[in-house]
């Protein structure tokens, strides 16, 4: 299921609210576990045998860390983190990476063997990183282990992050699983924050998508520069609403439930460099790379030639984290040769540019980086970014070109807007820093009516609601 | 990535309010009162709100209650169709998409659904080269000359014609916004043009002397009466009859608040249309589909008190009907169609004993066999270009 559909919205959602707040405290993670799979199942009867078979497998191992841990047997422990480990890596491998593999093998070596065809289990990326966070987390005693396997459960397969992030590590919730304190002033906020994710999900990414997605439907040849750049920025807009406004949603429905997690996006598109924009964007991706590869593979401790390697490495996985496919490689790779250029180079002559040029570069590069990313077929993707430049195009523009940009301008410039912390310091300045002006009210009000209104509109007349994150 | 801002993931959500500083946050209450009673106030309502059948104002059948069974459930058509189900029966449906369609025109959108905002209120289709299924346009057009050429020979020169109409897309270029670009129908005409030469009845010269006039609705895909006529007048000049001069009907205005299909896919109203019908006095007797039943009248004015109004027309979308006119002259026509011969028809029917409509989508008899069983002298195929280039029925006419 996805947030943004009415049975979400009108059907699900009511009925889990009624039983969560309904049932005594101790009760909460029980119907929690229980409607998330549900949730899952929704979309997936069959694998939410793979989330069950994955919360037993890492609810076990954290035992077993647990247990050896308390005898001292740290070899033992390792043997236990490392396990658990390879079942996740496997489960993820077998069911995102084998096709890939195949068909890379079969071009290689000119064999035939089938391909598998299965289809991805939705969120098996995130839940997969998640688990492993938790019997590594155990492991290094950054989290007690959790002996109630309901709990246990619920984390693995809360609803509000389960299909798209952000990625919860364990240690950040493993208290708010056992003393969490629902309140109203909590659930107020959440409110605030789902509709803030549910209109940049409806109303901002959806609308742009539909340009993208004639866009990039475009054969190659029949572009104008115009409309390749603005192809290109409407996908940027796309995924950046779409994901952001879901991690939103997730915020905010952890929020009425109680639980707080991390941030995972702050405006990524006002950074002056690629460093500062992987800071910025998909920020829980980026930390468990951090914690859980980088930093253990030494991080920047150990002379340059290894820091290298392990920027590389992590670089390689993020790519391919994003899907299986070599374009996914390529984006990767693309940005960790960047971040390594940045960071011995750059980033000092960066810092020395006025703002608007550090901001231009860096978002030049994030557009070039989409165009890898939105096109699997690698020659598209160059035929695109040759058309960006006007390599076998039409022209520069032509009336198409001028249709579309007129039909989309008021829209660009309110993503435009909409992607800096414009609008945030436009609330603050209404209601105050803490919702503190007598206004708040009214103001909040208003804006909870409109989004849900105009959002629930566009469901019902729903001809495009794509969900991007099925890749991942 | 080691340098990664610790002080960003730190940020706590919700931000933390200082306590004791005798400020509170004053929304929290109407914001989650509000949010309650939207969710759980539409979800009631669309629970209890009956289920229908039918959408008069999208003209189309809903989705109803899905059957449960494991095997739907775990194949997964259980779930799509309950989506479907759940969007489909919203309560409030109309208003939900009037309300999308306000918001999109707020945000200065030109085009909505698949439907040019054009000026003066018309609403015109938007159909895009993507639309075209390039493959099945090309087997339409072959199918076209393959069966023309075919007739030509059988019956005539001055017996077989083909007449594609240009939509208000073509016709009423200035009224689309800006740059609005689609399909090309000129191209796609100039080539009919080309194959078919003298057994193609090109009304772009005709309809763009009367584009001024209201020969296209503003709210519907179809013709208005007049345009049907200035058709009629094309068409009787080529097959060599003279075509009835419009004074010689009694032009009855039947319908003033006409809100067709194109109104449909908006659900906003911007426009409306009205309807005439040109009575010429003469008596006809008309068969629908075979069933026996002789009606007298070439309009069926019951559908004016229905959402699909054009279908007064001789009756709408019907497999095969029959006209049979006073004039005994021993001439059969046979007009293979879409919807835009249904007030075209009328005219035709005058100059021909009998005059047979046939709608390919329903109507399943190779045309070879039809027209030799029926005795045909006369064939027309009259579509618009929009539906010609999209029909995937066409078969039959050249088996």
């Amino acid at each position: 299921m996805v947030f943004s559909s009415l049975p979400f919205l009108f059907r699900y959602l009511p009925i889990v609210l009624i039983l969560y707040f309904i049932v005594p405290r101790k009760l909460r993670n029980t119907v929690l576990f229980f409607t998330s799979l549900v949730f899952y199942a929704w979309g997936e009867p069959i694998y939410v045998v793979i989330m069950l078979f994955s919360t037993v497998v890492d609810f076990t191992h954290g035992m077993l860390v647990h247990h050896f841990k308390q005898k001292g047997e740290i070899k033992k422990a390792k043997l236990a983190v490392a396990s658990s480990m390879i079942i996740n890596l496997a489960l993820l491998g077998f069911f995102k990476y084998s096709d890939f593999l195949i068909s890379n093998i079969n071009a290689l070596t000119g064999s035939d063997i089938a391909l598998l065809k299965l289809a991805l289990p939705i969120g098996i990326s995130f839940y997969t990183f998640q688990t492993m966070s938790y019997t590594i987390d155990v492991f290094r005693g950054e989290a007690e282990v959790q002996k109630n396997i309901i709990s246990f459960g619920a984390y693995v397969v809360l609803f509000p992050q389960l299909i798209a992030g952000p990625i919860v590590q364990y240690k950040t919730i493993a208290t708010q699983l056992q003393e969490r304190r629902e309140n109203f002033d909590q659930f107020s906020y959440g409110v605030i924050r789902f509709m803030n994710g549910l209109g940049k999900k409806v109303l901002l990414a959806n609308n742009i998508g539909l340009l993208w997605d004639k866009i990039s439907a475009t054969p190659s040849g029949e572009l104008t520069v115009v409309t390749a750049w603005l192809g290109i920025t409407a996908f940027a807009f796309q995924i950046y609403f779409d994901f952001s406004g879901y991690s939103d949603m997730a915020i905010g429905l952890g929020n009425m439930l109680g639980f707080r997690f991390l941030e995972n996006f702050n405006y990524p598109y006002m950074s002056k460099s690629i460093t500062e924009f992987w800071r910025r964007w998909h920020i829980s991706l980026g930390s468990w790379f951090r914690d859980y590869v980088y930093i253990p593979l030494g991080g920047n401790r150990c002379g340059l030639g290894k820091q290298i390697r392990n920027i590389a490495i992590v670089w390689l996985l993020t790519g391919i984290w994003h899907g299986a496919s070599w374009n996914f490689i390529m984006w990767g790779v693309y940005f960790g040769v960047i971040l390594v250029f940045e960071k011995f180079v750059l980033l000092k002559v960066l810092n020395k540019l006025p703002s608007f040029i550090s901001h231009i570069y860096a978002i030049f590069l994030v557009w070039i980086g989409w165009v890898i990313f939105a096109f699997d077929d690698l020659s598209r993707g160059i035929d695109y970014i040759k058309a960006m430049f006007g390599v076998n195009t039409l022209g520069f523009v032509n009336t198409n070109a001028l249709y579309l940009l007129m039909n989309y301008a008021l829209i660009l410039i309110i993503l435009i807007l909409g992607s800096t912390d414009l609008p945030k310091r436009l609330a603050i300045r209404f209601v105050g820093e803490h919702g503190e002006k007598r206004v708040t009210p009214v103001v909040q009000g208003l804006f909870v009516v409109g989004i849900f209104i105009i959002s629930v509109a566009y469901l019902v007349d729903a001809s495009y609601n794509p969900f991007l994150y099925f890749r991942f | 990535m080691s340098e990664v801002n610790k002080n960003l993931e730190a940020v706590p959500n919700p931000p933390k309010i200082k306590k004791g500083e005798g400020k509170e946050q004053r929304g929290r209450f109407s914001n989650v009162i509000i949010f309650l009673v939207l969710i759980y106030g539409l979800t009631i309502a669309s629970m209890i709100n009956p289920v229908k059948g039918f959408s008069e104002s999208e003209n189309r059948v809903l989705e109803g209650r899905p059957k449960f069974s494991w095997e739907s459930l775990f194949n997964g058509s259980f779930i799509s169709k309950y989506e479907t189900f759940v969007t489909d029966q919203f309560v409030f449906r109309d208003t939900w998409i009037g309300i999308k369609t306000r918001t999109e025109l707020a945000m200065l959108k030109k085009d909505i659904n698949g439907v040019y905002i054009g000026k003066d209120g018309y609403l015109i289709e938007k159909v895009e080269n993507s639309d075209v299924d390039m493959e099945q346009l090309d087997r339409n057009e072959k199918r076209l000359y393959a069966f023309i050429n075919k007739y030509k020979e059988q019956l005539g020169d001055e017996h077989v014609f083909a007449m594609i109409a240009p939509t208000a897309f073509e016709v009423l270029k200035e009224k689309l916004p800006p740059y609005a670009t689609g399909f090309d129908q000129g191209a796609f005409l100039n080539r009919l043009e080309g194959t078919l030469t003298n057994q193609f009845i090109d009304l772009r010269q005709t309809f763009s002397e009367h584009k001024d006039e209201y020969i296209f609705y503003r709210t519907d895909h179809h013709w208005t009466t007049l345009g049907a006529y200035y058709a009629y007048v094309e068409w009787a000049e080529a097959i060599g009859v003279t075509p009835m001069r419009q004074e010689e009907f009694d032009i009855k205005k039947i319908e003033d608040k006409f809100l067709g299909t194109i109104y449909s896919k908006i659900n906003l109203e911007l426009s409306s249309d009205e309807m005439y019908l040109y009575d010429s006095g003469k008596n006809y007797t008309v068969e629908y589909n075979m069933d026996g039943v002789q009606k007298n009248s070439l309009y069926e004015m019951s559908f004016l008190d229905t959402k699909d109004k054009y279908s007064v027309y001789l009756g709408g979308n019907n497999p095969i009907v029959k006209i049979d006119s006073e004039n005994h002259n021993g001439k059969k026509l046979l007009i293979i169609k879409d919807s835009y011969a249904h007030c075209f028809a009328p005219f035709a029917a005058n100059h021909f004993e009998t005059t047979y409509m046939v709608d390919l989508r329903y109507f399943n008899m190779p045309m070879s066999r039809f027209i030799e069983e029926n005795g045909i002298t006369d064939v027309l195929v009259l579509y618009n270009v929009n539906g010609y280039i999209k029909d995937k029925n066409l078969d039959n006419m050249v088996r």
